[in-house]
């Protein structure tokens, strides 16, 4: 054996001590977080399988950050939400400063996926999915942690990195575009 | 200008209780008639994308961060290795400038101060020590398991 193996094997040992969080604590962890999590990202990066990566590199960066540290179980339910959208959200912002803010979304590979799935999307997911399409990446954000995870100014502020001022005024511009696009096809229906 | 009660209204629509002031400001607010209607439409799709969502499994994901914490805390514990190698390396280029030096002006027939035997022993003992300290660190280091010769 080598020492890098010796190293590693110590390594390996040492943290699986250290750790206060076991398997079956995090898979219940994941279970409750990771359906919604991957919502967000599927929705903000629009993007399968960008979100695909993005939650696993999330869960991994927050293993390895409270993880070893036995501070899981200090933090409830809501902060620890809190958190892992926050790591979410910090990831996407990286992968779109080093692609130069090109993942944009591509509608017809989306759909086209989709349209293979064997059942059909509802009304409301294709309507929420063509408004977040046009909207800017930080508004898609701001928009689903608002009303779908139905966060505050503040806390969508903690999760952002901006002023609790400046959501409230993004938030606002970002809901009218979203009502201006939702009313043709409300409209359409009616 | 954004409507104070913009938050309130998202957030009683998802739990379906709103108190009778509220419901009153609703009735005559637009911002908040516009917010329910959006609320409900994300709230479908949100539930749409959790139904068939397809995140990847658990097991997965804790093996990677098993490996990632593996390779955080190796990459720590070789800190100090890889700082004795560049050390080695720095100490052996000093060494060799050092010698060639000292051999140039011994050639001259003049012998620096500093360069009298004490010195010189002191250096090449040293040198020696190095040279030896490295070679087996690098060679325990950078060794590989061998197979069964049988």
């Amino acid at each position: 054996m080598t020492l890098a193996d010796t190293i590693a094997n110590y390594a390996g040992s040492a943290t699986r001590e250290v750790s206060g969080i076991d398997e079956d604590a995090f898979r219940a962890l994941y279970d409750r977080t990771a359906r919604p999590l991957w919502a967000y990202l599927v929705r903000a990066s629009g993007s399968r399988d960008l979100a695909d990566d993005l939650l696993q590199e999330t869960y991994c960066r927050f293993l390895s950050r409270y993880g070893g540290r036995s501070a899981l179980p200090a933090m409830d339910e809501a902060a620890t939400r809190s958190y892992l959208f926050r790591i979410a959200t910090n990831l996407l912002h990286d992968r779109w400063r080093h692609s130069g803010n090109a993942v944009e979304v591509d509608i017809e590979a989306v759909e086209a996926a989709e349209a293979s799935t064997a059942e059909p999307a509802s009304v409301a997911h294709i309507d929420v999915r063509r408004v977040m399409d046009s909207l800017k990446p930080r508004q898609r954000q701001i928009l689903w942690l608002a009303y779908v995870e139905g966060m505050n100014h503040a806390e969508i502020a903690a999760i952002t990195g901006l002023g609790a001022l400046s959501i409230r005024l993004l938030l606002f511009r970002a809901r009218r575009q979203a009502a201006t696009l939702l009313r043709p096809e409300e409209n359409h229906k009616g | 200008m954004p409507c104070a009660f913009e938050i309130e209204t998202i957030r009683a629509s998802q739990t379906g209780s709103a108190s009778p002031e509220l419901l009153r400001h609703q009735q005559g607010c637009p911002h908040c008639g516009a917010a329910l209607q959006i609320a409900r439409i994300f709230h479908q799709d949100a539930e749409y994308l959790s139904e068939h969502a397809a995140p990847p499994p658990a097991a997965q994901v804790w093996a990677a961060a098993g490996r990632r914490r593996r390779a955080i805390a190796l990459e720590r514990a070789t800190i100090l290795l890889r700082i004795l190698k560049v050390s080695g390396l720095v100490y052996a280029a000093v060494f060799i400038v050092w010698a060639a030096n000292a051999l140039a002006n011994l050639r001259g027939g003049f012998v620096p101060p500093v360069l009298d035997g004490k010195a010189l022993n002191a250096s090449l003992e040293g040198a020696v020590l190095a040279a030896l300290c490295v070679g087996i660190g690098l060679c325990y280091t950078l060794r590989h398991d061998r197979p069964p010769t049988r």
